[in-house]
C-alpha cells in the first residue's frame, strides 16, 4: 500500500505501521520507546504524528497504515505537543559530567530546538555499579520500559523490571535491592536496548570507527555479535547482537556481550618463541616454522595433532590436511573426544548423521523439551532462553539430571537419577512407551530395523528395576515416557549434553537416547528432534572439516571410492586406518607411540582428566608444538610457540550446533607478528613436507581462507552448495547444503535416513561407574562448567568482569553433608582423590545430593577440578568418566 | 460489593438446583445454552477502568494499557477476541431481555438510563437509576433533596476523577454524553458555597496523579507538573498549555481525562485560581 508522509510517498507492505513508512523515508522522528526489533509499547508519546482526517495526534508506532493515508510530523499542532512531551522527558533527567548525554533523546531535543528542559528533576538516585560490565543510571532513565521487556520477553529473565506505580515508578529488581543481588545474568539484553544510557557499559565512551558482524567465539549456540572497534582499534567493552541472525534472534549471553575483550590481554603472545635452556627466546617466523618443522618431521609415525574447535573451519581442514597429506597419518583429533564423541558415533551407527537433527526454532516450537545431563542456562545460555519460551507457550520441560540445575525452575518434572543410570532409566522409559501403546508404530514399521532384537533386550528393564537403580519414582518415570512420546502439541525435542556423555558407558547411554526418540518417532518434522548441544563455538565445524581419527571430512569413510577423491584432490590419498583419538595419543606418549605432537588452540594440561597423568604423559614429548593466543599449561611445555589470531582478527567459518554454518569476519589486525592458523599450518606444511620429500606443490598456497572453504566444500558433499561468498549474501545457512542453489535444511530426517532405515542398538546397563565411593573417598564428584567462565577459563580468565563475577572456585555440597563436616557456605574445603587435590569454597545448597558435590572445572586460583578426575574412559568412543569419580573432602583451617 | 453480590447470585443459583457452568445436563433455565463464569478479583486500581489495562491484570501482569490497535475484539484476554462490559452495562440486561429492547430505547430520549452517584452536601445522598437527559438541577434539588448544610449550592463535580467542576449557571442542561455537560462516570458531588473549589480541583487531580499508572510520559510527568503549578500562584496559560499535551498525547483515557477538573476549574471559577 502507498502512504504519503510530509509529501513524500513511500510503499508499505500489510501489516506495517506508520512508523515503519516513516523509517523508511529517513523521517528523523523521535521514537524512544521503540525498540527496532520488538513490538511498540506506545509508553514514550514522541513519536505522535498528524493525519489527515483523524482527530488527535495519534502515536505512530502503533498505528496501522492504510491505503492513501497522508500523514506529516511536522504538522504545528504535531511539532508542539512533541516538544512538550520531550520537555516533560528531559526533565526526568540529571545532567551531569559522567553522562555522557541522554542518546536518543538528546538527539531528538537537539534536533527540535530545544536546550535546557523545562523543570527540574523530581527524583535522585545514586547509581547502581554493583555489575562488573554496566551500570544502572535512574538519573538518565526516562522509564520507557524497554529493559523489562527485554529481560522478561526476549531473554525470559525477568531480573530487571518496572517497580512502584505512577510517578514513583522506577526501574529495578526484586525487592529493591543492588542489581548484584539479582538474578540477573549480564546477559547486556537491557542495555543494548536503553535509548538514553540509563543502562550503559562500564566504559568511557569513545567513538566506534566501524562496527564488524562475525559470530561469537564462546560456545556452540552461535550467536550474531556486531564489534564495535573504537579508532584506538580496540574492541568496545560491549558487543551488540544481531536480530537479524538465525541462530540467535538477537540475543547474547554475558560472554558474548562483554567478555571478547580476551584478545587484548596483556599477556597475548604476538611473537613466534623458541624454548631454549634459557627459557623462551623470540625469533622470527621463519626461524620458528624452520624448527617446528624439524622436531615434527623427525617424528613422524609418531605424532598426533589436536586441532581447535575454536579455530574456523578453514583452520581445522588445513590442520587435518596437513596431518594426512604432509605426516600422512589419521592422528588428528579435537575435544570432541571428551565431550560429545559418544553422541556422534552412536548418531552415526543409528542414523548415518552425526549432528542435530532440529534447529533451534524448534525447541520454541515443541510440546515438549526433554533436556538430559545439560545445564543450558550455564552453557547454552540462548538455546536456554529458546526452553524458557517454550514452557512460556505452555511445553512441558522435563529435566533429568543428578544435580539441580536453573532449568528445573521452570520444569514440569526433575527426574534426579543416581549417577551413571541412564541406561535403566532410559530403556524403563522405553518399555513404558511400549507397553502403554504410545510408540509410533507407523514410524516404527516404515523407517527402522533392529527393532524385535532391541524389544528384546528391553526385557529386564522394567519400571521397578529402573526405580529401584536410579532412585528415581517409577511413576516419575512413567509420567517423562508419556509426555515425551505424546507431547501436548506439535513434537517433542531431546536435549542432551555431558551428563549423558561423559561416562564409561557414555556410548551406551546415547544409545538408549536414541532408541528412546525411535519408539516415539519423535525426529523429522517440526518442532522435534534429537539434540546433543554442542559445546565449543565450532566443534561442530571441527569434525565437519575432518579433525576426526575416525572419519575423512564429511564423516567420510576410508574407502577406496574416497580415498580416491581425495587423491585426486591433493595428488595423494590419506591413510586408509583410521587413526588414535586423543587419550590415545596422550597415553601414547608414555608408551612412546607418541613422540611429537601439534596442538592448535587447546589446553589438553587442563581439560584432560587426571591432570597430573596427563602431565608426566606430556612431559615425555621429544618435541611439541603449540599455536595458540596464551602460554597456558599445555604451551608451557611446548617446544616452539607459534602465535595466532585470534576470532575477531581473521576471516572463516563457524559452524554451530544447529548446523549452521555463519561467517567470522575480520575487524581488527591481529596483535605483533600473530597470524591466522591457516597461514601458520600452510607454512608449516610445506616446511616438514620439504623435509619430509612429500610433494605438496600447491596444495597450501591458498589466497585466503575462501578458497579453503571453496576446497573443503567441493570434498564435502553436504557443505557443497556453500562459499563465503553465499553466506555474505544469505547469511548463515545449514548444512546439508549440497548445491548452489539448495536452501540449506533446518531439519533432517523428514523422509529418509543416511543410512535410509534408523537402527534400533541396544544399550547396555553396565557399572555405574568406573570409580565409585568407598571408605577412603565417601563422596562422588560430579564436574561441569559456570556462566561466567568458559571451560577451563584460559580466555574468561582475562576479562576483568567475568572475573569479578565468579572469582572463586566454589564446591557445592548438601546441607547434611556440610554439618558433618562442620563447613559454611565460604568455608575453605580440599577436596582429594586418588589422583590430586584442589582446593575451593564450600557453596552449602540442596542442588546436589547428600553424598555428592559439584565442581566446575574452571580453573581458579590455581585450582583445578581435573587434577582429580578420573582418566578411565568408554571403549567405544574414548571419552574420559569426567561426571564420577570419587573424592574426599577435609576442612581447611580458617 | 458488585463481587459479593455475583457470587451470590452463583451461589443462591446453586442452591436453587440450576447451575450456572456447562456440564452436560446442567443449562441455563432450561435451555439449551450453557456457559462457565469465572470471578477474579482486582486490586482497585483506578487505571483498571482502562479495559486493557484490565486484561493485563487479568493475565497476571502489571496493570498498564496496550497500544491500541489491536482492540480487544480482535485481540483481547490472552490474544482472543474479548468483549468487555462494566457492571452498569451487564446490570441492564435483564430488564432489557424481560421487557424488550424497544421499552429500555423509549427511555432518555433513546439513550436509556444512567446510575448517577449523589453525594456531597445533599440531604439525601446515594445512588439513584435515572433517564438520560434528566438535569443536575433535578439530581441535586428533587432527588438529593437539595443543600445539607443550608448554604446555597456553588458547584457540583460531575464524573469522578475524570469529571468537571459544573457551574450552576449550567444545572439545567439535560445531562447526556458528548452534551454540554457530560455526566461521565455518572458521579456527582454537590459542593456548598463554604467548599473550595481550587481545593477540590487539587484533590481529583492528586487522585490521578497517584492512581497514573506510570506508562506514558505526559500522564506520569504531566499530572505530577500540573499539581506544582496549582500551588502559589497560577499561570493559567501554562496550564492550559500543559493540560492539552497530557490531554492529547497520553495513552489511555486516565490521562486524557485527568485535567478536566483543572480546565473546567479555571475556567468556570477563575477567581479561586487568582486567574482572570
Amino acid at each position: 500500500m502507498k502512504l504519503v508522509i510530509d509529501a513524500r510517498t513511500v510503499e508499505l507492505p500489510e501489516g506495517a505501521t506508520v512508523l515503519d513508512g516513516v523509517n523508511r523515508l529517513g523521517i528523523a522522528l523521535p521514537q524512544l520507546c521503540k525498540d527496532p526489533d520488538r513490538s511498540p509499547l506506545g509508553a514514550c508519546r514522541t513519536c505522535l504524528v498528524y493525519v489527515e482526517g483523524q482527530r488527535g495526534l495519534p502515536a505512530s508506532c502503533h498505528l496501522p497504515a492504510r491505503e492513501g493515508m497522508v500523514v506529516s510530523t511536522e504538522h504545528p499542532d504535531a511539532i508542539r505537543v512533541r516538544k512538550a512531551v520531550l520537555d516533560l522527558t528531559s526533565s526526568m533527567l540529571t545532567r551531569s559530567e559522567e553522562r555522557n548525554g541522554f542518546g536518543q533523546l538528546s538527539d531528538a531535543a537537539a534536533r527540535h530546538g530545544m536546550l535546557e528542559p523545562g523543570w527540574a528533576p523530581q527524583h535522585h538516585f545514586a547509581v547502581d555499579a554493583s555489575k562488573s560490565f554496566f551500570v544502572l543510571d535512574r538519573e538518565a532513565c526516562i522509564l520507557c520500559g524497554r529493559c523489562a521487556v527485554a529481560c522478561d520477553d526476549v531473554q525470559q529473565i525477568g531480573a530487571i523490571a518496572l517497580l512502584g506505580r505512577g510517578h514513583a515508578t522506577k526501574v529495578g529488581v526484586f525487592a529493591d535491592g543492588a542489581m548484584s543481588s539479582s538474578v540477573c545474568t549480564s546477559c547486556g539484553q537491557c542495555v543494548a536496548t536503553c535509548p538514553t544510557g540509563a543502562l550503559r557499559p562500564k566504559e568511557t565512551p569513545a567513538k566506534i570507527a566501524r562496527n564488524v558482524d562475525t559470530t561469537c567465539p564462546y560456545c556452540g549456540v552461535g550467536c550474531g555479535i556486531k564489534l564495535g572497534v573504537r579508532e584506538s582499534e580496540a574492541l568496545a567493552l560491549m558487543a551488540d547482537d544481531e536480530p537479524s541472525n538465525r541462530s540467535s534472534l538477537g540475543m547474547l549471553c554475558v560472554k558474548g556481550r562483554f567478555g571478547t575483550g580476551f584478545v587484548h590481554a596483556k599477556d597475548r603472545i604476538t611473537r613466534p618463541m623458541i624454548r631454549r635452556e634459557r627459557g623462551w627466546v623470540e625469533v622470527a617466523w621463519d626461524e620458528a616454522l624452520e624448527a617446528a618443522a624439524e622436531g615434527l618431521a623427525r617424528n613422524r609415525g609418531r605424532f598426533g595433532a589436536l586441532a581447535s574447535a575454536k579455530a574456523t573451519n578453514e583452520d581445522g581442514y588445513l590442520i587435518q590436511k596437513f596431518c594426512r597429506l604432509v605426516m600422512q597419518t589419521n592422528d588428528v583429533d579435537h575435544c570432541t573426544r571428551l565431550c560429545h564423541s559418544p553422541s556422534v558415533e552412536a548418531m552415526l551407527a543409528s542414523m548415518g548423521s552425526g549432528a542435530t537433527s532440529n534447529s533451534y526454532q524448534d525447541y520454541e516450537d515443541a510440546g515438549c523439551l526433554m533436556v538430559v545431563g545439560a545445564d543450558a542456562s550455564s552453557n547454552h545460555p540462548v538455546i536456554a532462553i529458546r526452553f524458557r519460551r517454550a514452557v512460556s507457550r505452555g511445553a512441558r520441560l522435563i529435566v533429568i539430571n543428578p544435580k539441580r540445575v536453573e532449568l528445573c525452575d521452570q520444569a514440569d518434572l526433575w527426574i534426579q537419577p543416581q549417577p551413571g543410570t541412564d541406561v535403566p532409566l532410559f530403556n524403563a522409559m522405553a518399555r513404558v512407551i511400549l507397553d502403554e501403546g504410545l510408540a509410533a508404530r507407523e514410524f516404527i514399521r516404515g523407517r527402522t530395523e533392529g527393532f524385535d532384537a532391541w524389544r528384546e533386550s528391553l526385557e529386564p528393564f522394567t519400571l521397578e528395576h529402573a526405580a529401584r537403580v536410579t532412585g528415581v519414582p517409577a511413576e516419575d518415570i512413567a509420567q517423562a515416557a508419556r509426555w515425551y512420546a505424546r507431547p501436548p502439541f506439535a513434537g517433542s525435542c531431546l536435549i542432551w549434553g555431558m551428563g549423558v556423555t561423559q561416562h564409561t558407558n557414555g556410548i551406551h547411554n546415547a544409545h538408549a537416547l536414541l532408541n528412546l526418540s525411535l519408539v516415539a518417532g519423535q525426529m523429522g518434522f517440526h518442532g522435534s528432534g534429537i539434540s546433543p548441544l554442542r559445546g565449543q563455538n565450532n566443534v561442530q565445524g571441527c569434525g565437519d572439516a575432518g579433525c576426526i581419527p575416525t572419519n575423512l571430512p564429511g564423516y567420510q569413510h576410508y574407502v577406496p571410492e574416497t580415498l580416491a577423491k581425495f587423491a585426486t584432490a591433493w595428488g595423494a590419498p590419506p591413510p586408509a586406518r583410521a587413526g588414535r583419538v586423543v587419550t590415545e595419543m596422550v597415553e601414547g606418549c608414555l608408551s612412546g607411540e607418541t613422540r611429537a605432537m601439534y596442538v592448535v588452540g587447546e589446553n589438553p594440561l587442563l581439560s584432560e582428566p587426571d591432570l597430573h597423568h596427563a602431565e608426566k604423559a606430556i612431559g615425555q614429548l621429544d618435541f611439541l608444538v603449540a599455536q595458540d593466543l596464551f602460554m597456558h599449561e599445555t604451551a608451557e611445555r611446548a617446544n616452539v610457540f607459534l602465535p595466532a589470531a585470534a576470532f575477531a582478527e581473521k576471516e572463516g567459518t563457524f559452524t554451530n550446533s544447529e548446523r549452521r554454518v555463519q561467517r567470522v569476519r575480520q575487524a581488527l589486525a591481529p596483535p605483533g607478528q600473530a597470524m591466522p592458523d591457516w597461514w601458520i599450518t600452510s607454512e608449516l606444511a610445506k616446511r616438514v613436507a620439504k623435509k619430509l620429500g612429500v610433494d605438496v606443490s600447491g596444495q597450501f598456497d591458498y589466497a585466503g581462507p575462501a578458497q579453503i572453504f571453496d576446497e573443503m566444500a567441493r570434498l564435502t558433499p553436504f557443505l557443497g552448495g556453500l562459499s563465503h561468498a553465499r553466506l555474505d549474501r544469505e547469511g548463515g545457512l545449514q548444512w546439508p547444503c549440497p548445491a548452489p542453489d539448495h536452501p540449506g535444511t533446518p531439519f533432517l530426517y523428514a523422509e529418509t535416513f543416511p543410512l535410509g532405515r534408523a537402527r534400533f542398538i541396544p544399550a547396555q546397563e553396565t557399572v555405574p561407574a568406573a570409580e565409585l565411593p568407598d571408605r577412603e573417598f565417601p563422596f562422588v564428584l560430579n564436574t561441569g562448567r559456570l556462566l561466567y567462565h568458559w571451560h577451563g577459563g584460559t580466555l574468561t580468565r582475562r576479562v576483568q568482569g567475568l572475573l569479578e563475577l565468579a572469582p572463586r572456585l566454589e564446591v557445592a555440597i548438601h546441607p547434611s553433608d556440610a554439618r558433618r563436616l562442620g563447613v559454611d557456605t565460604g568455608s575453605r574445603v580440599r577436596l582429594v582423590s586418588r589422583r590430586g587435590e584442589l582446593d575451593g569454597y564450600a557453596r552449602v545448597t540442596e542442588s546436589v545430593r547428600a553424598g555428592a558435590v559439584f565442581v566446575p572445572f574452571v580453573k581458579l586460583e590455581q585450582s583445578a577440578a581435573n587434577f582429580l578426575t578420573n582418566s578411565a574412559s568408554d571403549p567405544v568412543s574414548k571419552i574420559p568418566e569426567y561426571k564420577v569419580c570419587a573424592v574426599r573432602i577435609e576442612r581447611v583451617g580458617d | 460489593m458488585a463481587r459479593k453480590r455475583t457470587s451470590t447470585a452463583k451461589v443462591s443459583r446453586k442452591a436453587r438446583g440450576r447451575r450456572w457452568r456447562s456440564r452436560e445436563r446442567w443449562c441455563i433455565l432450561g435451555s439449551d445454552f450453557s456457559l462457565e463464569v469465572e470471578i477474579r478479583r482486582g486490586a482497585g486500581g483506578f487505571v483498571l477502568g482502562e479495559e486493557t489495562a484490565l486484561l493485563e491484570s487479568i493475565e497476571g501482569r502489571r496493570a498498564m494499557p496496550r497500544p491500541r490497535p489491536p482492540f480487544p475484539v480482535e485481540a483481547g484476554l490472552f490474544g482472543k477476541p474479548t468483549v468487555i462490559n462494566n457492571v452498569e452495562t451487564l446490570a441492564a440486561v435483564p430488564s432489557i431481555i424481560a421487557r424488550g429492547g424497544a421499552w429500555f430505547a423509549s427511555l432518555g430520549g433513546g439513550r436509556g438510563t444512567k446510575l448517577f452517584g449523589l453525594s456531597g452536601h445533599l440531604k439525601r445522598p446515594g445512588v439513584v437509576e435515572m433517564e438520560l437527559g434528566c438535569t443536575l438541577r433535578t439530581l441535586i434539588d428533587t432527588v438529593g433533596g437539595g443543600s445539607s448544610t443550608g448554604r446555597p449550592i456553588r458547584a457540583a463535580v460531575v464524573g469522578g476523577p475524570s469529571g468537571s467542576i459544573v457551574h450552576p449557571r449550567q444545572f439545567d442542561e439535560p445531562l447526556i454524553p458528548r452534551g454540554p455537560v457530560n455526566p461521565g462516570t455518572g458521579g456527582v458531588v454537590t459542593l456548598d458555597d463554604q467548599a473550595s473549589v481550587r481545593d477540590a480541583v487539587r484533590t481529583l487531580l492528586a487522585f490521578n496523579t497517584r492512581e497514573s499508572c506510570g506508562k506514558c510520559t505526559p500522564c506520569r510527568e504531566g499530572t505530577a507538573r500540573l499539581l506544582t503549578m496549582l500551588d502559589g500562584p497560577v499561570d493559567g496559560a501554562g496550564v492550559k498549555a500543559l493540560s492539552e499535551v497530557i490531554q492529547v498525547a497520553s495513552l489511555c483515557g486516565l490521562g486524557q481525562a485527568a485535567p478536566f477538573a483543572v480546565l473546567s476549574g479555571l475556567a468556570e471559577f477563575p477567581d479561586e485560581f487568582g486567574v482572570s
